[in-house]
C-alpha cells in the first residue's frame, strides 16, 4: 500500500518542461501525441526533448515502462536534461520502484545549484523517501525546501504528516500554524484539530471543533473528532453519543458497492472508538480493497490495534 | 462534407457579423493592453481588473447610474502588478510574462448591496478611459441563499481565437439577447489560450474574443492542460494566475483553499465548486480532495454544480477510461463529490459535446452503464420529463455530467460512452439556468440552435432506483460523423 505524500511539488516542476510548441495539435488525444511524435522521431532522431515528450503522454496513458525506456534514452542523448531526470523519478515512483525514482531525483538535485531553486524538488525527493517508510529522511528534505521557500498547502501538509508520524507534535502544529497563518487553509485547520487530539491537547482540539459543528451541514467527521477528544478526557457517555451520531450520518451517504471510501475509513473508527471490532475491521478491510491510502486508515489502524490487545488475554500479549 | 466547406466559405462573413452585433457597444481605448474586466462577484463586493501598456493614476467610479458614478476606489486600495526589467518598479509586484511596460490593476470594489446593478467606468486620474454608453456595468450576486433566478454560461476548449469560438460566443449573446435573459456570469473549463496559455494567448484568444461579455461578466475558471504548459496549479505562477482573481480564503462562499488552484462560491442558493485537475494531487489525502470534503462538510445551497477540466466519463477526442487525470477524478474525487450531493458536473478537455443521463456511482474502469443510470430518460420536460431529485442536497441522488469542449478548437470523437444521452459533434455552449426547485441546461450550437435540454426537478423525497439493463447510446460510426461535422 502506498504512503501518501502529495505528488504536487513533481508536477510543479515538470512545468515549463511540458510545453513544447509546435510539436502536436490542440486537440490531439495522448495516442495521437504519441504517433506525432513517433513519426517525428523517425524523421528527425531521437533529440531529448521529443523523447521526453513522449514519455509524459506514456506516462499519462499509464505505459510506465516505454515512459522509462524513452526517458532513459533522453538521459543518454543529453545526461543534463532537468525534466527528464524528474519525470523519470515520477515514472520510477509510480511503478513502485523506489530506489530508482530515488536515483533519478538524486541526479536532478545535482543539476540545480541555488538551495532554493532545488527546494521543490527536494519536497519530491521527501516523497520518494515516504514512501520507502525512510520518515526522518523524508522531513529533513520537507525542512530544507521550507528553509528557503514560504510553501504551498501540500508542502505543509506532508511535513505535518511526517512530523505526526515521528510524534513530533509540537513541531508538527507550529509548522500547520504557520500553514494557516500562510495559507489560511481549512486543510490545515482540521489537520491542526486532529493533531491537537493525537497529541493529547483534548481541550484546545474542543475549543476549534464546537465553531465547526454549529457551522456544518455534515457534521460526521467533527462529531468523530469530538468524540476522539472527549474520550480522550474521559467523557465515554458524551463520545458514544457523538460516535452514534456520525455513523448515523455517514450510513445513508456510503453506497454499497461503490463507496467514498474516506467516509468508510470514518465510519471504521467510530466504531473501533465504540469497540466494535468487526463492524471497525470490516470497514478497514473495504478501505483497503477500495486501495486507500494508510494516511486515511492510519487512525483506524492504531485504535483496532489498542482493541485487539484489549481483548487478547494478559498472558498472550506482546 | 458539405458543413464543412459551407462554414469555410462563410467564415469572414460571420466574423464580420459577429463583431456587427458587439458593435454596439463601445470599443475600449487604445490605452488598454487588457480592456476591463470582472473578477471574483460576492454579494457586496466585486474586482475590476485591467491593464494598460504604460502606468497610469488608477481610478474606479461606480454608481447606480452611468451618470451617478458616486463611488471611488483609487490609491493604494487598487493593487498594481508590473511587467518590467529587473530593478524597475521594483516595489511593485510582477506579472509572470507579459510585455515589459504592462500594468495591471485590480480594484476591488466592497460595501456594495446584493443583487444590484452597478455602473462603472475606468479613469486615469482625471480621465475617463472606458465609454460612457452604458455598457460597463456589474451586478453583485445575490445574498447567500437567496432564491434568485440565475443564468450562466459554460464554455470549454475555447481558446483558438478563431471563427468558431466568434461564433459559439455570438449565438450566446444573440440567444441572451432574444430571451431578454442576460447572463449573470460565466463558467470556463479550462484550455481557454491555446497553445500554451502564454500571456498574449490569453489576450488575443481569451480577453479580446470575449471583451463585450466580459467588460459586465464574472468568469470563474478552471485551469485546462493548455494553461498548465506555462502556469502551474502548485505554485499559483503563470498568465492565467495573473489573469484571475480568484478566492483563497472562502471569500466568496465555502471554505478556505489557500489557493486559487481550487476555490468554491456561492450564488443564491446555488454553491459552486472549481478544482484544478492538471497538475495537482488528485488523491483522496491529498490536499485538493482534503479540501473539497472540508467544503462539502459546511456547504448549505440547495444545489451543488462542480467543474474542472479533465472529463471523468468521456470518449471525445480523449478516452476516460485510458488517461490518468480522467480515470484518477472518476476514482478519487467523483465518490467524495456524489456523497457530498453534487448536481451537475461540468468539464471539457475533450472536443465534443457529451451530455450523461442521471447516473451515480460508476468509478469502476472501464466505465459500464448497468447499475450506475438513475434515469435513463432525456431529462427534457417535453421528452421523457425531467430528472428528480429530493429537495436540497443528498447523497448519491444522481448527477448529470456535461463534457463542454466544443467552444471552439477541432472536434473529434473516439467513440461512445455508455453513460452519455447526448454526444455532439458540433461546435457550441451550455447555458444553464437555475431558478427555484429547477434547473435547466440548454446546448447551444455556433448556429444558435439548441441541440440539447435537460432539466432536473429537486422536489420533495426521491427514492433512486438502479438500471440494471438501462438504455444505451447507439455505437460509434467514425466515419460517418467525422465526414459530417469536423470543421
Amino acid at each position: 500500500m502506498k504512503r501518501c505524500f502529495g505528488a504536487a511539488p513533481v508536477r510543479a516542476l515538470a512545468l515549463l518542461a511540458l510545453c513544447a510548441p509546435g510539436m502536436v495539435r490542440a486537440h490531439d488525444s495522448p495516442e495521437h501525441v504519441v504517433e506525432a511524435l513517433t513519426a517525428r522521431i523517425a524523421r528527425e532522431g531521437k533529440t531529448a526533448p521529443l523523447l521526453y515528450r513522449r514519455a509524459v503522454e506514456y506516462r499519462v496513458l499509464g505505459k510506465l515502462d516505454h515512459a522509462a525506456a524513452d526517458l532513459l534514452a533522453a538521459l543518454k542523448v543529453d545526461p543534463a536534461y532537468l525534466s527528464a531526470h524528474r519525470e523519470l523519478c515520477l515514472v520510477r515512483l509510480a511503478g513502485g520502484r523506489d530506489g530508482e525514482a530515488l536515483a533519478a531525483i538524486d541526479g536532478a538535485i545535482a543539476l540545480v545549484p541555488g538551495e532554493r531553486e532545488r527546494a521543490p524538488l527536494y519536497m519530491v525527493r521527501a516523497r520518494v523517501y515516504a514512501d520507502g517508510g525512510r520518515d526522518a529522511a523524508a522531513l529533513a528534505d520537507c525542512e530544507r525546501a521550507f528553509r528557503h521557500h514560504t510553501g504551498e498547502v501540500d508542502w505543509y501538509l506532508t511535513r505535518a504528516r511526517l512530523q505526526a508520524r515521528l510524534g513530533t507534535w509540537d513541531a508538527c502544529l507550529g509548522g500547520l500554524k504557520r500553514g494557516i497563518e500562510q495559507t489560511g487553509s481549512a486543510v490545515l485547520e482540521v489537520e491542526f484539530v486532529e493533531t491537537l487530539i493525537d497529541a493529547g491537547r483534548y481541550r484546545e482540539a474542543l475549543a476549534r471543533i464546537e465553531p465547526e459543528l454549529q457551522d456544518a451541514r455534515w457534521q460526521s467527521a467533527w462529531r468523530l473528532r469530538r468524540g476522539r477528544a472527549l474520550l480522550g478526557l474521559g467523557e465515554k457517555p458524551r463520545a458514544q453519543e457523538d460516535l452514534r451520531a456520525a455513523i448515523a450520518e455517514m450510513d445513508p451517504r456510503i453506497r454499497p458497492g461503490t463507496p467514498d471510501l474516506m467516509l468508510v475509513a470514518d465510519r471504521g473508527l467510530a466504531y473501533a472508538l465504540l469497540g466494535d471490532r468487526a463492524l471497525a475491521k470490516r470497514d478497514l478491510a473495504a478501505a483497503r480493497e477500495g486501495g486507500i491510502d494508510s494516511w486515511v486508515t492510519h487512525r483506524l489502524e492504531a485504535a483496532l490495534a489498542i482493541l485487539d490487545r484489549a481483548f487478547t488475554p494478559p498472558g498472550q500479549r506482546l | 462534407m458539405k458543413i464543412h466547406r459551407r462554414t469555410f466559405l462563410l467564415l469572414p462573413l460571420l466574423i464580420v457579423l459577429a463583431g456587427a452585433g458587439m458593435a454596439a457597444q463601445a470599443a475600449p481605448t487604445d490605452v488598454f493592453a487588457r480592456a476591463p474586466y470582472l473578477q471574483m462577484a460576492t454579494p457586496d463586493s466585486i474586482s475590476v481588473v485591467w491593464r494598460t501598456k504604460a502606468p497610469i493614476t488608477p481610478v474606479v467610479r461606480y454608481g447606480a447610474a452611468p451618470d451617478g458614478l458616486e463611488g471611488t476606489v483609487s490609491g493604494a486600495a487598487i493593487v498594481t502588478r508590473v511587467a518590467a526589467p529587473e530593478g524597475a518598479a521594483a516595489d511593485l509586484p510582477r506579472l509572470h510574462s507579459a510585455p515589459d511596460g504592462t500594468y495591471q490593476y485590480e480594484a476591488r470594489i466592497t460595501g456594495l448591496a446584493p443583487d444590484t446593478r452597478y455602473h462603472y467606468a475606468v479613469f486615469d486620474g482625471d480621465k475617463r478611459l472606458t465609454g460612457a454608453d452604458g455598457s460597463y456595468h456589474f451586478k453583485t450576486n445575490p445574498a447567500v441563499g437567496a432564491d434568485k433566478p440565475m443564468r450562466f454560461w459554460v464554455v470549454g476548449d475555447s481558446g483558438t481565437g478563431g471563427a468558431a469560438q466568434a461564433e459559439v460566443h455570438s449565438a450566446m449573446v444573440e440567444h441572451t439577447a432574444r430571451e431578454k435573459r442576460p447572463l449573470d456570469f460565466y463558467v470556463h473549463v479550462g484550455d481557454m489560450a491555446y497553445r500554451d496559455g502564454k500571456d498574449d494567448e490569453f489576450q488575443n484568444h481569451f480577453f479580446a474574443m470575449y471583451e463585450p461579455t466580459l467588460r459586465n461578466t464574472v468568469c470563474w475558471p478552471a485551469m485546462g492542460n493548455h494553461e498548465g504548459h506555462t502556469s502551474s496549479g502548485v505554485s499559483g505562477v503563470g498568465p492565467y494566475y495573473d489573469a484571475y482573481r480568484l478566492p483563497t480564503k472562502g471569500e466568496a462562499g465555502g471554505v478556505a483553499s489557500g489557493t486559487e488552484a481550487y476555490y468554491s462560491f456561492d450564488y443564491g442558493r446555488v454553491h459552486f465548486i472549481c478544482l484544478n485537475s492538471h497538475d495537482l494531487d488528485r488523491a483522496p489525502t491529498g490536499a485538493m480532495a482534503q479540501w473539497l470534503k472540508a467544503d462539502l462538510e459546511k456547504t448549505k445551497a440547495d444545489w451543488l454544480i462542480a467543474f474542472f477540466h479533465h472529463p471523468p466519463y468521456t470518449k471525445g477526442s480523449h478516452d476516460s477510461d485510458k488517461e490518468k487525470q480522467l480515470i484518477e477524478m472518476r476514482t478519487h474525487i467523483m465518490p467524495i463529490l456524489e456523497s457530498g450531493g453534487v448536481d451537475v458536473v461540468l468539464t471539457g478537455h475533450s472536443h465534443i459535446y457529451e451530455r450523461s443521463m442521471l447516473m451515480d456511482g460508476a468509478y469502476a474502469t472501464p466505465t459500464v452503464a448497468e447499475n450506475v443510470i438513475l434515469d435513463d430518460g432525456d431529462g427534457d420536460p417535453s421528452g421523457d420529463g425531467a430528472y428528480k431529485k429530493s429537495t436540497g442536497l443528498n447523497p448519491n441522488e444522481g448527477t448529470v455530467q456535461i463534457v463542454a469542449g466544443h467552444g471552439g478548437t477541432g472536434l473529434r470523437r473516439k467513440g461512445t460512452m455508455p453513460v452519455m444521452k447526448r454526444i455532439i459533434l458540433e461546435h457550441g455552449s451550455v447555458i444553464v439556468d437555475v431558478g427555484g426547485d429547477t434547473l435547466t441546461a440548454i446546448m447551444l450550437n455556433k448556429a444558435g440552435e439548441k441541440r440539447d435540454l435537460f432539466r432536473i426537478v429537486k422536489n420533495g423525497k426521491v427514492t433512486p432506483t438502479r438500471l440494471s439493463s438501462p438504455w444505451q447510446p447507439p455505437a460509434y460510426m467514425p466515419e460517418a460523423e467525422k465526414a459530417d461535422v469536423r470543421p
